[in-house]
């Protein structure tokens, strides 16, 4: 069929006009069989990105779009036409979201928290629905990323200054050597408290020696308590390892703050510095006085050095264990102490071991070097007989047994301290053996002071064989100002007769279980 | 001294030619405009220009619109994969062809194609005394001649624009799902989601005017050929270039005014 | 009645026509003659409107036709009819649809009559039978006679002939000069004629005009022309290269 011209170009320009029409009502979202709908509005902070004719989505599915938008009250309300075959609940929350970093914008209507089960009223046309607060747009969070970078390398750059300078770096090196040295130091401390504990094992043996002579028959209460000695080594270097991991955690933890803290690693490096410069300080301290005991000591140490004593500790601290109950009652106390006798121009010195399974009472050995004259010392060749006084509660110590001594025959003065000791409030009460006789003694421990102020009263030589000494009183007070180190001051042989009274002064350090645990066992300290 | 002053000399005469062609050029679209309303329209010769100009440009209108399609599909592609928005290659192949290239692409087509048919023809009915024998038989050529031409191309130019987005759109579809192996739907999905109405009518408006521009300019410059069969070749040639030029030139301009 | 009226017109400064007076008898054949670009065509055109004189008038019926406005103009101009140099048919339709356009411009005849008034005015001009051809398809001969059938078909007062044996074989030229002889004879019109063959304006022309140097140097009958002492027109109708007419000059 030959069409004519007319026909021809008629044709082309319906069928284009046709194709054209169809787009239109594509891209131009007319609809001619416009589904009902009705309109809801919402309220937003900013209707920036929607416009007419942006979807509205629930559930990404669209179910309407945008009507108008109008301005109220500086915020946008926006009507939306809804599909009336999609129902929307005033729980709804209707939001701005973005489908993309560079995607438009659409309006997402999404249920809040109660299912759709359980709502009852639809929102009807012209209600308005609730709207959330806009997930924040991407070139906010865009900002905000930039911002945090550029605080991130503020950090990165102060940290760089901090630790990166030569100040920084001296500081650190000051620390690490000052830590050297700490560690040094304690080394040496615990080798020398080593030695001066083996010194005191020494006299400890000779004490139980002595305790042996005295006490045979008590043998298996010393030995038991002995025994009790040795568990507490033994639980004291069980612990060990729990402390060993404990401070290893400190030094991690550390090094971790250390990681972590270096903002403020400057001032911290000062400090360090200035705190490990006095604990270097107080350490030598230490180990000043440390060394000079063990010097002062010395002619203990001679005399009590012997390979038997080991042995004979041994079945002693047998017996100990069993007199100590359990480890976290008992507590073990040891102080060393030297006094000055002004009258006399003498000095006595001693060292006390505190036995305390309760709080209640506790017991106290020890050894006293005194000069000649004090107490019932006597010349070199005197025969001394030893006794011990029956002491309130003498369970397992021996007690009320008196017996003649005359194998030991000293030419110098060393004597010996077994007391039994009871608290009353601030109270402590004492009575046994004092310097090698009988004795009492009171101590007062100033209230308010966390016992580091004690007055204290003693008298003794009573029963002495030597008939020319009489009774001997002292009083005095002693003042712990540092942990482990005390001052004591007081008038020595109150009522003496022929003018052997004196004012002493001297003081000491005194060491509790804690401390000694390091020191018995022998374990290093863990290095930081 | 003249041979300094001759270049500017040269700039002034060809501002002032320029000047003064443009200024014919609106004088006759005027007479034209004004012959419509002296006679009823001829539409026999109007649906003989729309025959010419529409029907049988179909297929060099198709053609140019199918490649640039397929090669807009294809250099987008290159881009966006760069940036992984390949989903925006239909959009990007839809709003060019529409908004940009199916007006400019086919005005000039059918300029090739008509405006140098128009320019010859006319031209060389000028040379053969033609026009004179209209004019002598008290027929307004520019009434029997332009208004048709002119008419034809407006209504055309549009119809022709619709077919050569639509090949191109589909040429750039066929690159995007076949060649490129993408996902078709996206691509159909996304322009309708974000080409807008205004984006394909503000094309059309545009091509009404491209019509306008060539189907004068070339009526024009056939009107204006002298000198022989040698003078409608020149006058040929000046037309489609200078319709060429002033589409272009429209198109800055309407762009800016229109978007 | 066509009365040109110190008729002035310049092209590019060469004046064609200068201070030109002629008057065109109803009803008889006026031959202008003249050299080759001597401004016969500018004249005939003048007399159409399509060229407007610098100076001087243009009056057909009265009417000067250079102060006219086109619409005017038209209305004068569907008194005329031409006939072009070389024709000026319209290439794109064939023979019958170049006879039939004025018809179809100016009238609203039905396509039955228009047909009877075509196959008519193709008989008489002798080319029955070809109306189907496009004029690429026929001779000049042929062409011319279109011509003068497309001029003639709405019986116009007056026709003019822009060198109608121009580019023709002399028996052609000769059958042209009897078609307009004859069509005269049966129209009555107004026939103004210009051209350089001048056995041609003796055998067709009632009145024969010489052009020369932009106006007319003598007028009169064929005989009065041939016998003509002017040595111009002399000189033009023998046909003579001695004489007044400067070759140099045009």
């Amino acid at each position: 069929m030959k069409l004519n011209k007319e026909t021809k170009v008629g044709i082309f320009t319906v069928i284009v006009l046709l194709i054209l029409a169809y787009f239109s009502i594509r891209v131009g979202k007319i609809y001619i069989f416009k589904p009902p709908t009705y309109t809801i509005s919402a309220y937003f902070k900013s209707a920036n990105g929607i416009g007419i004719g942006t979807d509205v989505t629930m559930a990404g599915i669209k179910i309407g779009r945008v009507e108008k938008i109008k301005l109220e009250n500086g915020m946008a309300r926006v009507y939306m036409a809804i599909e009336s075959r999609y129902k929307v609940y005033p729980q709804y929350v209707a939001s701005i979201r973005s489908m993309s970093l560079l995607g438009e914008s659409y309006i997402s209507i999404s249920p809040v928290s109660m299912p759709p089960a359980v709502e009852t009223k639809e929102l009807l046309n012209g209600e308005t629905v609730k709207s959330e607060i806009s997930p924040q747009s991407m070139s906010a969070l865009i900002m905000k990323f930039a911002k945090t970078a550029d605080d991130l390398e503020k950090v990165s750059r102060s940290l760089r200054n901090s630790v990166g300078t030569k100040t920084g770096e001296k500081h650190i090196k000051a620390i690490l050597y000052n830590i050297a040295m700490l560690s040094k130091n304690l080394n040496r401390l615990v080798y020398l408290n080593q030695r001066n504990v083996n010194v005191i094992l020494s006299n400890f043996a000779s004490i139980s020696r002595h305790i042996n002579g005295l006490a045979v028959k008590n043998d298996a209460a010393i030995t038991r308590t002995i025994h009790n000695f040795d568990s507490i080594s033994y639980n004291l270097k069980r612990e060990l390892p729990a402390i060993t991991e404990n401070i290893k955690g400190l030094s991690g933890n550390l090094n971790h703050i250390v990681a972590k803290n270096k903002d403020n690693i400057n001032e911290s490096l000062k400090n360090i510095n200035a705190d490990t410069k006095k604990l270097q300080l107080s350490l030598n301290e230490i180990y000043g006085i440390s060394s000079k005991i063990n010097k002062g000591q010395g002619t203990i140490g001679k005399l009590v050095n012997r390979n038997s004593v080991y042995n004979n500790l041994n079945g002693s601290l047998k017996g100990i264990n069993n007199l100590v109950g359990g480890y976290s009652r008992f507590q073990v106390k040891m102080n060393m102490s030297s006094k000055y006798l002004v009258g006399s121009k003498s000095s006595v010195t001693q060292v006390n071991v505190k036995l305390q399974p309760s709080p209640g009472h506790y017991y106290e050995l020890g050894v006293a070097s005194v000069p000649m004259g004090y107490g019932n010392t006597f010349g070199q060749t005197q025969t001394t007989t030893y006794t011990t006084n029956s002491p309130p509660s003498g369970q397992f110590y021996p007690s009320s047994v008196t017996t003649n001594t005359t194998q030991y025959t000293y030419s110098n003065s060393i004597k010996f301290n077994a007391l039994i000791a009871k608290n009353f409030y601030n109270f402590t009460l004492l009575a046994g053996l004092l310097y090698s006789t009988g004795g009492v003694g009171v101590n007062y421990y100033i209230p308010g002071t966390n016992k580091n102020v004690k007055l204290y009263a003693r008298a003794f030589g009573f029963n002495s064989t030597n008939g020319s000494v009489n009774e001997y009183v002292d009083a005095g007070i002693a003042y712990t100002f540092y942990r482990h180190i005390f001052l004591d001051a007081g008038y020595d042989n109150i009522f003496s007769n022929n003018h052997n009274r004196s004012v002493y002064i001297g003081g000491g350090v005194k060491f509790t279980d804690k401390d000694l645990k390091y020191l018995i066992v022998g374990g290093k300290m863990p290095m930081p | 001294m003249d041979e300094i002053l001759a270049p500017f000399e040269g700039i002034g005469k060809f501002i002032l030619k320029t000047i003064d062609e443009l200024g014919s050029l609106v004088i006759y679209l005027w007479e034209s405009t004004l012959s419509i309303f002296r006679y009823s329209i001829n539409f026999g010769n109007l649906i003989d220009q729309m025959a010419f100009i529409g029907v049988d440009s179909f297929y060099v209108v198709g053609l140019t619109g199918l490649f640039t399609g397929m090669v807009l599909s294809i250099q987008s592609y290159y881009a966006a994969k760069i940036v992984g928005v390949t989903y925006m290659i239909g959009p990007t192949v839809a709003l060019s062809m529409t908004r940009e290239l199916g007006p400019v692409l086919t005005a000039l087509m059918i300029t090739a194609r008509c405006g140098s048919s128009m320019a010859s023809e006319i031209g060389t009915m000028k040379v053969t005394e033609q026009i004179d024998a209209l004019e002598v038989m008290a027929v307004d050529p520019y009434y029997y001649l332009s208004i048709p031409r002119i008419l034809a191309a407006m209504i055309m130019l549009p119809i022709m624009t619709i077919l050569c987005s639509l090949i191109g759109i589909i040429g750039g579809y066929i690159v995007y799902a076949y060649f490129l192996g993408l996902n078709h739907a996206t691509y159909i999905e996304k322009i309708y989601q974000y080409m807008k109405l205004s984006d394909i009518y503000n094309g059309l408006l545009k091509a009404v005017f491209f019509g306008i521009i060539l189907a004068t300019i070339s009526t024009f410059k056939g009107f204006e050929t002298t000198g022989g069969s040698r003078g409608v070749g020149r006058f040929t040639t000046q037309a489609v270039v200078l319709s060429s030029v002033y589409i272009l030139f429209a198109d800055y301009i309407l762009t800016s005014i229109l978007f | 009645m066509i009365v040109l009226e110190r008729l002035t017109k310049s092209f590019n400064g060469i004046k064609v026509l200068d201070d030109l007076n002629i008057k065109f008898e109803d009803q008889k054949i006026t031959v202008v003659i003249g050299r080759s670009g001597g401004g016969k065509s500018v004249m005939l055109k003048h007399i159409i409107g399509l060229i407007r004189p610098d100076s001087g008038r243009v009056l057909v019926n009265g009417i000067d036709i250079g102060t006219l406005k086109r619409k005017e103009l038209n209305e004068i101009r569907k008194k005329f009819g031409m006939v072009f140099q070389d024709g000026a048919l319209f290439d794109s339709i064939n023979i019958f649809e170049n006879i039939a356009f004025p018809i179809r411009q100016h009238t609203k005849l039905k396509e039955s009559e228009i047909k009877d008034m075509v196959y008519s005015m193709l008989g008489d001009v002798g080319l029955s039978g070809q109306e189907l051809k496009v004029p690429s398809e026929i001779s000049g001969g042929m062409r011319k006679r279109v011509a003068v059938a497309r001029a003639l078909i709405l019986n116009p007062e007056i026709v003019l002939f822009d060198e109608p044996t121009t580019g023709l074989d002399p028996i052609m030229s000769d059958a042209i000069n009897n078609l307009i002889i004859s069509i005269h004879n049966k129209f009555k019109f107004t026939g103004i004629i210009i051209s350089h063959n001048i056995e041609g304006a003796y055998k067709t022309g009632d009145v024969i005009a010489m052009l020369y140097g932009g106006r007319i140097i003598e007028m009169g009958s064929p005989a009065e022309i041939k016998n003509s002492k002017n040595p111009v027109v002399n000189q033009f109708v023998t046909g003579s290269m001695s004489g007044p007419i400067n070759f140099n000059i045009i």
